[in-house]
């Protein structure tokens, strides 16, 4: 599988335990970043730091209403590894690789 | 490139996975159809192979990802050396009766084979929300694992 450079971001971001908790929590509803600091007893300005790596990895949208941040999720670059379809994807490609080497081999010996 | 789509009527996942051979048309055909050749490169933990004809019945056991998948199969449609298209049931299609159809196309001396399994249903619709994501983040863990190895 080819993994693209946002899917690196992705993956990538996704690999703190904290922000894999953001993650999680905003799967039930976008939320204000107060709302996100709260159980993690950590600062905004921390919460916020995770808040940017997970945007820049297009894993969040930010929405402003006057003073209020709204985090919402963008599931897509998850969705695009997720599910049985990947499971397939890797599976065939791995059995079309063996079926163009045994070809190739197959081949040589005729 | 690999594609994912999703029937928007039934909620169900096509994946086509494009491969250039460089063999004839005829060949990458026999290498799927006869049970002898089949089995050299699909590598089968163990197998109930038949030459393939329409409502044969095959049945295999994938040594994939870290464990053994039983998988249930009949053949559709056998045009020698053109099409192939067999129903594929396992444990991940959920007992579904999904489809395989490999197409062969000749093209510079060679073969251009398109695989398209269709019909997979989708599991992240099939749980709840949240469990659903759990599955995910299980999915990016394993992911990241592999990326770090």
């Amino acid at each position: 599988m080819h993994a693209t450079p946002r899917l690196d971001r992705a993956f990538a971001a996704l690999s703190d335990p904290t922000r894999r908790e953001i993650v999680g929590r905003l799967a039930k509803g976008s939320a204000r970043v107060t709302d996100l600091a709260e159980p993690f007893d950590m600062s905004l300005n921390a919460v916020s730091k995770h808040l940017k790596v997970l945007e820049r990895a297009g894993l969040v949208q930010r929405t402003r209403t006057g003073r209020e941040h709204h985090i919402a999720l963008d599931p897509e670059p998850i969705r695009r590894i997720a599910g049985w379809a990947r499971h397939y994807e890797r599976f065939w490609n791995d059995r079309l690789g063996r079926l163009e080497a045994f070809l190739r081999t197959s081949r040589r010996s005729d | 490139m690999t594609t994912v789509v999703k029937d928007p009527t039934t909620n169900l996942l096509r994946v086509s996975v494009p491969r250039r051979i460089e063999a004839s048309p005829q060949e990458v055909f026999d290498a799927w159809a006869e049970p002898e050749l089949f089995r050299r490169w699909l590598e089968p933990h163990e197998a109930i192979l038949r030459k393939a004809a329409k409502d044969e019945l095959w049945y295999w056991q994938a040594d994939h990802a870290g464990r053994l998948w039983s998988h249930y199969c009949r053949y559709l449609r056998v045009e020698r050396p053109r099409v192939l298209e067999f129903t594929w049931m396992s444990e991940a299609t959920r007992g579904l009766e999904s489809r395989v159809t490999v197409e062969l196309t000749p093209s510079r001396g060679g073969t251009d084979l398109v695989l398209t399994h269709s019909g997979i249903p989708d599991d992240e619709l099939g749980r709840g929300h949240e469990e659903g994501w759990t599955h995910f983040t299980a999915v990016l863990a394993e992911k990241i694992k592999s990326l770090r190895r």
